[in-house]
């Protein structure tokens, strides 16, 4: 057995075996849960999109300040 | 199911249908889940890793090639995914020098065993991901780097500096390995 085989014997020894018996429960709901999660907008986004639409409105020169920060 | 029918509902992924991506989860969730439990080492990790791989790979649909392979893209984001989890669980255990979850197994040296658990849990993320698939799962250098998306090259000087770095740390805890 050479060095790096040595190395290799000893990893294997020292890591908990990889138990690849599948999930332990059905993860399709928290797959579907979070996609809906990630595309429903919170009244305070919205509340902040109209927010820095009507400011842009008022003061178009803001746009720069706001570019510069995005 | 014929190529063409295979095809066509990673399209239909492709074009953001839900019904056709539950069926690509439920046909690859199982090997995406054996990859990554193999990277992680834990499975409840590694079922926070699946959900967020498929997850990604919803979000980036648009970037899928349909007439691709779908297991070969979704290993890849996983192995990213298991990635992030790694550094992320390095980040919050810190330098801490024992890992309760990590019991020696029976028939090693317990003094040894935590040893190299110690000075692997030391490696950096990336070197821990190359040295677990090519030393402890015997991954073929090609399939590694598939999946992280590297040079064959890259991933064989990878497992060479995770090997010099472990004899290292090693040869400092006083085991020659």
């Amino acid at each position: 057995m050479n060095d790096d085989e040595r190395l290799a014997h000893l990893l294997r020894a020292a890591l908990r075996p990889a138990d690849s018996a599948g999930p332990s429960r059905d993860l399709w709901p928290s797959v579907a849960n979070r996609m809906e999660a990630r595309v429903r907008l919170s009244w305070l986004d919205v509340g902040v999109a109209a927010a820095v639409a009507v400011a842009l409105l008022m003061r178009p020169a803001w746009l720069w300040l706001l570019a510069y920060h995005l | 199911m014929t190529e063409s029918e295979d095809r066509e509902l990673r399209e239909r992924f492709v074009r953001g249908d839900p019904v056709a991506f539950e069926s690509l989860f439920r046909r690859h969730e199982a090997e995406v889940f054996r990859w990554v439990v193999r990277i992680v080492r834990d499975a409840g990790a590694a079922e926070d890793v699946l959900v967020e791989a498929f997850l990604r790979a919803y979000r980036g649909r648009a970037r899928f090639d349909p007439f691709r392979s779908f297991g070969a893209w979704m290993r890849r984001i996983a192995t990213n995914a298991a990635l992030d989890q790694l550094r992320t669980a390095r980040r919050e255990a810190g330098w801490s020098t024992t890992d309760e979850r990590t019991p020696a197994p029976a028939g090693s040296d317990p003094g040894v065993a935590e040893s190299v658990a110690l000075a692997f849990r030391k490696l950096p993320p990336k070197l821990q991901v190359v040295a677990t698939l090519a030393l402890v799962e015997e991954q073929p250098y090609a399939e590694i780097a598939d999946a992280l998306g590297l040079p064959v090259g890259t991933v064989k000087s990878r497992v060479f500096r995770a090997i010099r770095r472990l004899r290292s740390e090693l040869t400092a805890l006083g085991i020659r390995p």
